[in-house]
């Protein structure tokens, strides 16, 4: 009964999953307002009234977006004591990642081109992570990139020990670089409200990966990568393609870029 | 209609097959969603919709007997006892179980979803439709599942073109497709008629003249839906589409979108 209670409360998903919990019933409630409406009026009133149910899910779901980086950033001092990173092929997920990206890209109509480019040879590149964090750090280097609303070519490097992220965009400012190395904040960054640079770092530290910002034109960022000890004869692989976790990564980035995606694009399904 | 063993067999208000289902959640929240959505998706009949895992043992007990029974994932003193409990009752036939649990926030949470046992999950957060729609395929099978979704894509046509549901050429154009849908060979409008007034006990004619009616005030919305099956079967965008053509248009949309 304890071990189940204790893998319960895992479920849960401290204060991050209570967000999620809440915003889903909020969402749900919303769904069910607007089929009870389609339902009980008349079809040209309920095309009067929809759009408003449309603005409201969307705010919504910036809430939501907010109420999650806020939860993360809020115990990112203890991040890397929940997390427990395992090993994974780090190649095969930017694999699935940037052609995630490129989809959403065409679909939303970006501008935009991400590009992965493994050192010659490397057919695969194991290190200790975890996906989910991986996610939350890659949409948030993509939405930096893409919130200066210009074309923009992403870069993802890997070599053994290594990973990579440029952008050709305008960089970022020396107040954002000391943010992302974890020097704290400026008053303009303040002002600013976003939480991005700093989730990037509180990931890539729970991972046991550490950054570097590197002089370059636009923004380069390298993660140095901790070796994968494990026994190969014992780990088992799952790709996530066979998890079906594919969907569930691309509407989490879709859910991630939206504030710089631009109006009009695809709705998310 | 009144729900038991062979409530799998009746007929809900929307004419397909209903799927009788018991919903368990400690949110309120929750619990009002499902209530209000099954009043609007006569699919699925929400015989009862409770608050904790002790109520659903009583009443189980006392003879309520659902084709599924879903289950929140999260349910104060866990889940794994209460399963147990149900399958003790040896209800014939057995209930689908469908869960319902958070998707985990980090690979390290994974074992906490595996330890909910080898049964039906669906991740939060998920849709209501898809809900419902995993309700009703596991409680009718896949067969009357597909015939399910055809429904509701009809019905989403329909909406899209601004049809008054209160119409009953809604409920008879609804029939002929499905009736379209599922036959061996492609079927003429006269038999559609007349397997719909069959259905619904009425007049062939009456049945055509509904049809045609509806046709007119859905041509009187003008919505882009109408005017593009229009011009999909050669017409002017202000036509007003015969029945025959009405049928033939959506015919081809429901394949292609339910893949039939």
């Amino acid at each position: 009964m304890q071990a189940n209670e204790e893998l319960s409360a895992v479920l849960r998903g401290g204060l991050h999953g209570r967000f999620q919990s809440a915003f889903h019933l909020l969402e749900n409630a919303l769904e069910v307002l607007d089929d009870n409406i389609a339902h009980s009026v008349t079809p040209a009133k309920y095309d009067d009234l929809h759009p408003l149910l449309q603005q409201v899910g969307e705010q919504l779901l910036l809430l939501r977006r907010l109420g999650e980086h806020a939860a993360d950033a809020a115990i990112a001092p203890v991040l890397q004591d929940v997390c427990v990173p395992q090993p994974m092929d780090l190649l095969e997920q930017l694999r699935e990642i940037g052609a995630l990206f490129q989809e959403i890209a065409v679909q939303q109509k970006l501008d935009a081109l991400v590009e992965l480019c493994p050192e010659e040879g490397l057919q695969s590149l194991f290190t200790m992570g975890d996906p989910t964090l991986l996610n939350g750090l890659l949409a948030n280097l993509f939405s930096n990139s893409l919130a200066a609303g210009r074309s923009v070519h992403v870069t993802l490097r890997c070599a053994p020990g290594d990973f990579c992220y440029q952008d050709d965009g305008p960089g970022l400012p020396q107040d954002a670089r000391d943010l992302l190395l974890g020097r704290g904040w400026s008053g303009r960054l303040l002002e600013q409200g976003g939480l991005g640079l700093p989730l990037i770092r509180a990931y890539a530290l729970a991972m046991g990966w550490e950054l570097r910002v590197e002089d370059a034109p636009g923004m380069k960022v390298h993660f140095t990568l901790p070796p994968c000890v494990v026994d190969l004869d014992e780990i088992v692989m799952e790709s996530c393609a066979a998890r079906g976790e594919r969907e569930t990564r691309r509407r989490y980035f879709l859910r991630e870029l939206r504030p710089v995606l631009p109006a009009g694009g695809e709705e998310e399904d | 209609m009144a729900p038991g063993k062979e409530s799998g067999q009746e007929r809900s208000a929307a004419g397909g097959l209903y799927v009788v289902a018991v919903f368990v959640s400690g949110i309120r929240l929750e619990r009002e969603c499902m209530r209000l959505y099954a009043q609007t998706h006569s699919e699925i009949h929400a015989a009862a919709i409770l608050r904790s895992g002790r109520e659903l043992l009583e009443q189980l007990r006392r003879g309520l007997h659902p084709q599924v029974i879903v289950l929140d994932g999260m349910l104060e003193g866990g889940v794994h006892s209460l399963m147990e409990e149900i399958r003790a009752l040896h209800l014939d036939p057995e209930p689908a179980l469908l869960l319902t649990a958070p998707a985990p926030g980090r690979t390290s949470a994974h074992p906490a979803l595996q330890a909910l046992g080898n049964c039906q999950i669906l991740l939060k957060p998920y849709r209501m439709r898809d809900l419902f729609d995993q309700i009703y395929l596991l409680g009718a099978g896949a067969d009357q599942y597909r015939l399910y979704r055809a429904r509701n894509c009809c019905r989403r046509y329909l909406q899209r073109m601004h049809a008054d549901p209160a119409l009953s050429g809604c409920d008879y154009l609804e029939e002929m497709l499905v009736c379209a849908l599922t036959a061996e060979r492609p079927l003429p409008l006269v038999t559609l008629y007349q397997f719909v007034a069959q259905e619904f006990d009425t007049q062939e004619g009456s049945v055509a003249a509904a049809v045609a009616r509806l046709s007119h005030k859905m041509q009187r919305q003008a919505t882009p839906l109408y005017r593009d099956l229009c011009r999909r079967c050669g017409l002017e965008d202000e036509a007003v589409l015969p029945n025959g053509k009405l049928v033939r248009v959506l015919l081809e949309l429901l394949r292609q979108e339910s893949a039939w």
